[in-house]
C-alpha cells in the first residue's frame, strides 16, 4: 500500500513536471497590461513597395466565391506590393467561433480574419480585432462622403471600427416573378420602399390563389427566415420601438411594442402565409415553390439555380411603418486585422484592407465573383460597376435602398462575449415561439425573459 | 411457443431447424426478421433514394420516396470534384495506420494488465478506466493548443500518433478481458523453457488473440473512416490533408446554398458506408467472436 | 499468473532497485499507456481542471484566467437551465439505456439462430450503425419533419394523425429515444459474441435433466450473458450521459423545442464552444466526471448479480 502511494506521488510529480515544461502558456494567466493598448498614434503608414512578408488570411470555406474574389484582390494588391505573399486558411462557418478561439489561444490566428455578424462580436469581445480608427484618420478615409456608412457602422462597436465590410450585406426580399405572374398577383405594389401593409396584401392575394390549387396545404407564401435569423427578427422588433436590453443590462423585452411585433408573426401564421412551428423553412424559395424570401445573399446565388431560371428578382425589405421608424436588417461580412499583428506587418495588413475598399479592389473582387453591391458610392451605377454585370435587368438597388433604416444586432455588443450566444438564442426563440400554434404571445415573452435572465447572470 | 426455441437456441444448428421445426415456424421467423429488417434499413434505403434525386426533387414538399429519374451523376459529381481522390487516400492512410497501431499498442498494454504481476497495476488500470468518464469536449481545447505548439495542426498526426499509445481505454479493456481468458498452461510451459516475457507475448499470447485483434482493428477502421469531427477541429489551412469524411462534410454543409447539395451529401454518405459494410460482411465471424467479458471484476 | 522474476526478489537490493527489478516487466509493457495517459490525457485533464477553477475566457493574450475557486461549480447549481437539463438527461438515460439493451438483446437472439439467412440479416441490422454522422443528422431531420417528413407521410397513409416528432416539446424526447433504437445493431454484435461464449454442453445437460425452454433461458442464457449485460450497461451509461447527438438533429442548436432535448452533453458543448465560457464548460465536464464515477462505482459494488464463468 505504501509503495502504491509512492507511485501515485511519482506520477503526479511527472505529470506536473510535464505540464510545466510543455505548456507554460496554456495556463494563460491574466497578464493584465496585455499590450492591448497598442499605441497606434505613432504608426507610420509608409510602406516601401518592395516590402517582403507573408500575410495569412482566414477565409470561410464552402463558399468558392470568397476564395476567388480574394484571389483577385491579392492580384490587384500585388501590383503595389509584389513581394507580399498570402497564405489562405479556411474556417467552417458553423464552427467559426470555436476555431477562432482555439487559434487565438494557440496564437495561430491568421493576420487578417474574415468575419460576419453576429460572430463579429466574438472577435471584438475576445480582443482579437484591431481597431482601425487611427489608420482611417491617417489615410484620410471619409466614410460619409465615399462610402455607404451604415455598413461600416455594422463593423464597429462604440465608435471603434474593427471590421471592414467587403460588400453590402443587408436583408432584401427575394421574389419569384414567375410564380407571382402565374398567380396573377398585382405586382405594382412590389417596389423598393414598399410597406408591410403592401406586403401583406400581396401575400393575401397569393394565398387566395394557392387555396385554389392542389398544393394548398404544402405550399406557403413566404419562405420565412424570420424565426431563425436575427437579421430579420431583430429589425422587426426595433421597427415597433421594442428593445431587448438597455446599456445597464436591464431586460426590456417584456413590452407592448414586443407584443405588437409578435402579433405580426402570429398573423403570418394564422393566415397561413408561413409554415406554423416555423422550423421547416429554407428550401421552398430555392426550389421555386415559394414566391418570397428574406435573405441577404447575392442574387447570383439563386438566379443560377435550375428551378429559378429567369424568375429571380429582389425588392427592398417591406417597411414597417407603424411608428414611422421602419428598420432594415444589415450585417457585416468583411475582414478584420488580428490585434496581435505588429509593426510593418500591421501596416501591410492595413494596406490590404485599404485596397479591399478601394475602387480597384472592389472592382477586382466583383470580377472574382462578389456579386453583392459595393460599399463605395461611386460603384453603384450598373453601367460601370462590375458587381452588376449579368444582372443589370434586376432591381439591384434594393440592396442599398434605405441606408437610413439599416440596423444591426447591436444589442449583442452590450454584453460580455460569452453571453452573446445565449442572448442571440433567446431572441430567436422568442420569434420561433411566436410562430408556434401551441404557444401564445405571453408565454413566448415569459420564456424569453427567463432565458435572457439566465443568460445575463 | 415458437419464441421459446429462439430463446434457448434450439435452432443453433441447421439440423435442428430441419428436425424440430416445421415449415410454418421457419416462415414465421423469416417474416419477423424481414419486418424488423425493413424497419431498420429504411433510413439507409431512403438515403440511397435521396442520393439519386436531382436538386429540386430532393427538397420537394410532396416528399417523393423514389427518384423519378435517378441521377447517377450525383456520384460522379462526388468524385470529379477536386481533392476527393487525395482525401480517400488520406482516409485510407489514417485507417491503415490506426488499424495496425491500435491493436499492437493496446495488446502490449493489455498484456501487462492480464498476464504480468506488478506493483501499480491496479492503479494504472483504474486510471485508464477513469479516462473514459470525462467528456471529450473538456480536453479538446488543451489538446488543440498542445498540437498547435508541436506543429500538428493541418497534419494527419492528431488523427494517428495518439493512437500509438493504446487508442483508448475500451480497446485495451476488451483485449485484457480476452487475454485473461487464455489458459496459463502454455505460457507456464514456455516459462519453464526459459522464454522471456516478450517472447511469451509475441509467440503465445498474440496468436491466441487473433479474433479480438481483428475485432479491434475493424472497429478502429470503421470509427476512423467516418470521423469528421477530428479533422474539423484540427485542420484549418488551405492545403491540410483532408480526410474523406471531412471533405464530404465541408463540401456539403458550408456555404449559403448547402441544401442544393443535399443529394450529393447523401451520395457521399452512401459511398462512405461501402467500406464498413464490406468489412462487416466479411469479418462478421471475427466481430462476433472477439469480445469476451468474463472476469470483468477488474 | 506467476511472477516472472521471482528469484531476484530474494536478493537484497535497495528498495527502489528491488521494486524496479520486481516490476519492470509489467511497467515496460505498460509504458505506452503511461506515456499516452500522461501526454494525451493527464495533461489536458489537468489543464481543464485548472480552467474549471478559473474564469477562463479569450482575451488579447489568448486565455485570460482569473482564479475564482469553486465559482464555476457554484454557478452550476444556480443555473436556471440545469433543472431541465438534469431532468432530460435522467429521463433519456433511464429509458434509452435499458430499452436499447433489451432490444439489441432480442435482436441478437433472433440472428443467433443458425438459419440460412441470418448472416444476411446481421448485415442488414448493422447497416444503420454505419451511416456516417456527416449525413445521419440531415437524414433524420428529413425523415421526421412534421410537415414534409417521410414518416408522417407513412403515418398519414395508414390513416394516422400528424406526428410532430422533434418539432414539439411533447414528442421530442420520445423521438430521440425512437431514433436511437436504430443503433441496436451495434449492441447486437456484442451480444452475439456473448452467446458464442456459452458452452453448448450446458444446454445439452439441461435438456437431459428435462428443463423446458423458458427454464433453460432463465437458468443458462441469461445468467451467462450477465458479464456482457454488465459491460454494456456500464458503457452505455457513460456514453449516454455524455451524449450530444441532438446537435445535428434537433432545432434550437440541439436543445430542441422549449429545451425539451437539452441534455447534459449538449450543455457542456454549448458552454465551452458556443458561449466560449471555457471555465464553466470545464466545470460542467468535471461535475459529469464525478457523477459518472459515482454511478460506475455503485454499479460495480452492486454487481453481485453478474455471473462470471470460472476457468
Amino acid at each position: 500500500m505504501k509503495k502504491n502511494m509512492r507511485f501515485v506521488g511519482l506520477f503526479s510529480a511527472i505529470g506536473l513536471l510535464s505540464v510545466a515544461l510543455t505548456s507554460c502558456n496554456l495556463f494563460g494567466g491574466n497578464r493584465g497590461n496585455g499590450g492591448n493598448n497598442n499605441d497606434l498614434s505613432k504608426v507610420d503608414l509608409n510602406l516601401e513597395s518592395d516590402y517582403k512578408d507573408t500575410i495569412s488570411l482566414l477565409i470561410p470555406n464552402g463558399n468558392t466565391n470568397e476564395t476567388t474574389m480574394i484571389d483577385e484582390l491579392i492580384k490587384e494588391f500585388n501590383n503595389d506590393y509584389p513581394n507580399i505573399k498570402f497564405e489562405k486558411n479556411y474556417v467552417s462557418v458553423s464552427g467559426y467561433e470555436n476555431t477562432v478561439r482555439n487559434q487565438r489561444i494557440a496564437n495561430s490566428l491568421p493576420d487578417i480574419v474574415w468575419s460576419n455578424s453576429p460572430d463579429f462580436y466574438t472577435l471584438v469581445g475576445g480582443e482579437m480585432a484591431l481597431p482601425l480608427n487611427t489608420f482611417m484618420e491617417k489615410s484620410g478615409i471619409d466614410l460619409e462622403k465615399d462610402y455607404l456608412k451604415s455598413f461600416f457602422d455594422a463593423g464597429s462597436v462604440n465608435g471603434k471600427y474593427y471590421c471592414f465590410p467587403r460588400s453590402c450585406d443587408s436583408v432584401v426580399t427575394f421574389i419569384n416573378t414567375k410564380l407571382l405572374k402565374t398567380a396573377g398577383v398585382d405586382t405594382s405594389k412590389i417596389k423598393n420602399g414598399w410597406t408591410w401593409d403592401d406586403f401583406m396584401s400581396v401575400l393575401a392575394e397569393y394565398r387566395a390563389y394557392l387555396d385554389k390549387t392542389t398544393n394548398k396545404d404544402t405550399y406557403y407564401c413566404l419562405d420565412a427566415n424570420l424565426t431563425g435569423w436575427l437579421s430579420v427578427c431583430y429589425p422587426m422588433l426595433r421597427s415597433y420601438g421594442a428593445e431587448v436590453i438597455d446599456d445597464n443590462k436591464n431586460i426590456l423585452i417584456d413590452s407592448n411594442e414586443t407584443r405588437e411585433a409578435l402579433k405580426l408573426v402570429k398573423e403570418l401564421v394564422d393566415k397561413k402565409y408561413i409554415v406554423a412551428d416555423g422550423l421547416t423553412s429554407g428550401n421552398s424559395y430555392e426550389t421555386g415553390t415559394s414566391p418570397f424570401l428574406f435573405q441577404s445573399a447575392s442574387i447570383s446565388l439563386f438566379a443560377e439555380r435550375k428551378a429559378l431560371k429567369d424568375s429571380v428578382d429582389i425588392v427592398s425589405f417591406p417597411l414597417i411603418q407603424k411608428n414611422n421608424t421602419p428598420k432594415i436588417g444589415a450585417g457585416i461580412a468583411g475582414y478584420c486585422i488580428n490585434s496581435r499583428v505588429k509593426d510593418k506587418k500591421q501596416v501591410a495588413c492595413w494596406k490590404f484592407m485599404e485596397k479591399m475598399i478601394s475602387y480597384e479592389g472592389q472592382q477586382a473582387m466583383a470580377l472574382g465573383g462578389l456579386k453583392l453591391p459595393s460599399i463605395r458610392k461611386d460603384l453603384q451605377d450598373p453601367a460601370t460597376a462590375n458587381w452588376c454585370k449579368g444582372y443589370e435587368n434586376n432591381n439591384l438597388s434594393a440592396y442599398t435602398y434605405g441606408d437610413e433604416y439599416k440596423i444591426t444586432c447591436d444589442f449583442l455588443s452590450k454584453v460580455d462575449a460569452t453571453k452573446k450566444a445565449k442572448l442571440d438564442e433567446a431572441v430567436q426563440g422568442l420569434f420561433a415561439d411566436a410562430a408556434r400554434t401551441d404557444k401564445d404571445i405571453e408565454k413566448a415573452i415569459s420564456t424569453c425573459v427567463k432565458a435572457l435572465k439566465n443568460a445575463l447572470k | 411457443m415458437v419464441f421459446q426455441d429462439v430463446l434457448t437456441f434450439k435452432a443453433r444448428r441447421k439440423n435442428d431447424i430441419q428436425r424440430g421445426w416445421n415449415k410454418g415456424k421457419v416462415w414465421l421467423f423469416l417474416l419477423i426478421m424481414i419486418v424488423i429488417g425493413i424497419v431498420l434499413v429504411f433510413p439507409y434505403f431512403y438515403m440511397i433514394c435521396k442520393s439519386l434525386m436531382d436538386e429540386t426533387e430532393v427538397v420537394d414538399p410532396n416528399v417523393p420516396i423514389f427518384p423519378k429519374d435517378p441521377q447517377w451523376s450525383n456520384y460522379w459529381k462526388l468524385f470529379t470534384e477536386s481533392g476527393y481522390a487525395k482525401a480517400t487516400l488520406n482516409s485510407l492512410i489514417v485507417c491503415l495506420f490506426n488499424a495496425i497501431a491500435v491493436p499492437f499498442s493496446a495488446s502490449l498494454i493489455a498484456f501487462s494488465f492480464a498476464k504480468c504481476r506488478w506493483k501499480g497495476r491496479n492503479i494504472m488500470f483504474a486510471l485508464m478506466m477513469f479516462t473514459t468518464m470525462l467528456p471529450a469536449v473538456a480536453t479538446q481545447i488543451p489538446l488543440y493548443v498542445m498540437y498547435s505548439q508541436w506543429g500538428w495542426i493541418d497534419t494527419l498526426f492528431p488523427l494517428t500518433l495518439p493512437n500509438l499509445f493504446g487508442g483508448g481505454a475500451s480497446y485495451i479493456f476488451l483485449l485484457r478481458q480476452y487475454m485473461m481468458g487464455i489458459p496459463n498452461d502454455m505460457e507456464d510451459a514456455a516459462k519453464i523453457d526459459g522464454a522471456n516475457p516478450f517472447r511469451i507475448y509475441w509467440n503465445i499470447i498474440l496468436p491466441n488473440c487473433k479474433p479480438i485483434l481483428i475485432y479491434v482493428a475493424i472497429t478502429v477502421i470503421i470509427t476512423n473512416w467516418g470521423d469528421y469531427y477530428g479533422p474539423l477541429v484540427f485542420m484549418t489551412s488551405d492545403n491540410a490533408p483532408y480526410t474523406l469524411a471531412y471533405l464530404i462534410y465541408k463540401n456539403s454543409t458550408e456555404g449559403e446554398a448547402a441544401s442544393q447539395l443535399a443529394a450529393i451529401r447523401m451520395a457521399g454518405g452512401v459511398f462512405m458506408t461501402i467500406l464498413p459494410a464490406i468489412i462487416f460482411t466479411f469479418f462478421q465471424r471475427q466481430l462476433t467472436e472477439g469480445v469476451l467479458t468474463s472476469g470483468l471484476k477488474g | 499468473m506467476e511472477k516472472y522474476i521471482s528469484l531476484r526478489r530474494t536478493k537484497k537490493y535497495n528498495k527502489f532497485t528491488k521494486f524496479l527489478s520486481a516490476n519492470y516487466v509489467g511497467w515496460l509493457f505498460n509504458l505506452p499507456l503511461v506515456i499516452g495517459l500522461l501526454i494525451f490525457t493527464a495533461l489536458p485533464m489537468i489543464l481543464s481542471l485548472f480552467y474549471s477553477f478559473n474564469d477562463t475566457k479569450i482575451g488579447f493574450d489568448g486565455l485570460n484566467c482569473t482564479w475564482i475557486g469553486l465559482g464555476n461549480y457554484i454557478r452550476i447549481f444556480q443555473d436556471d437551465e440545469m433543472g431541465i437539463v438534469a431532468k432530460n438527461t435522467v429521463i433519456f438515460s433511464l429509458i434509452s439505456v435499458p430499452l436499447n439493451l433489451v432490444l439489441s438483446y432480442f435482436l441478437a437472439l433472433l440472428v443467433n439462430m443458425k438459419f440460412k439467412y441470418t448472416k444476411f440479416f446481421r448485415v442488414m441490422y448493422y447497416l444503420p450503425v454505419i451511416i456516417p454522422a456527416v449525413v445521419s443528422g440531415l437524414l433524420w431531420k428529413d425523415l421526421t419533419d412534421s410537415t414534409f417528413g417521410i414518416f408522417n407521410k407513412i403515418i398519414k397513409a395508414f390513416g394516422g394523425e400528424n406526428f410532430p416528432f422533434f418539432q414539439s416539446a411533447k414528442t421530442a424526447m420520445f423521438s430521440l429515444i425512437f431514433m436511437n433504437c436504430w443503433g441496436v445493431g451495434g449492441g447486437m454484435v456484442l451480444w452475439l459474441s456473448a452467446f458464442k461464449n456459452i458452452p453448448k454442453s450446458l444446454y445439452e445437460a439441461a435438456k437431459v435433466e428435462g428443463a423446458n425452454a423458458w427454464q433453460r433461458f432463465y437458468k443458462i442464457t441469461l445468467p451467462l450473458s450477465t458479464p456482457m449485460i454488465f459491460y454494456n450497461a456500464v458503457m452505455s451509461i457513460i456514453g449516454t450521459l455524455q451524449y450530444n447527438g441532438t446537435l445535428t438533429v434537433a432545432s434550437n442548436n440541439g436543445k430542441g423545442v422549449d429545451n425539451s432535448l437539452y441534455l447534459y452533453g449538449v450543455k457542456v458543448w454549448f458552454e465551452a464552444f458556443r458561449s466560449g465560457d471555457i471555465g464553466y464548460g470545464a466545470a460542467l465536464s468535471w461535475l459529469l466526471f464525478i457523477i459518472v464515477a459515482i454511478l460506475t462505482f455503485i454499479l460495480f459494488t452492486t454487481s453481485k448479480w453478474v455471473h462470471y464463468q470460472e476457468d
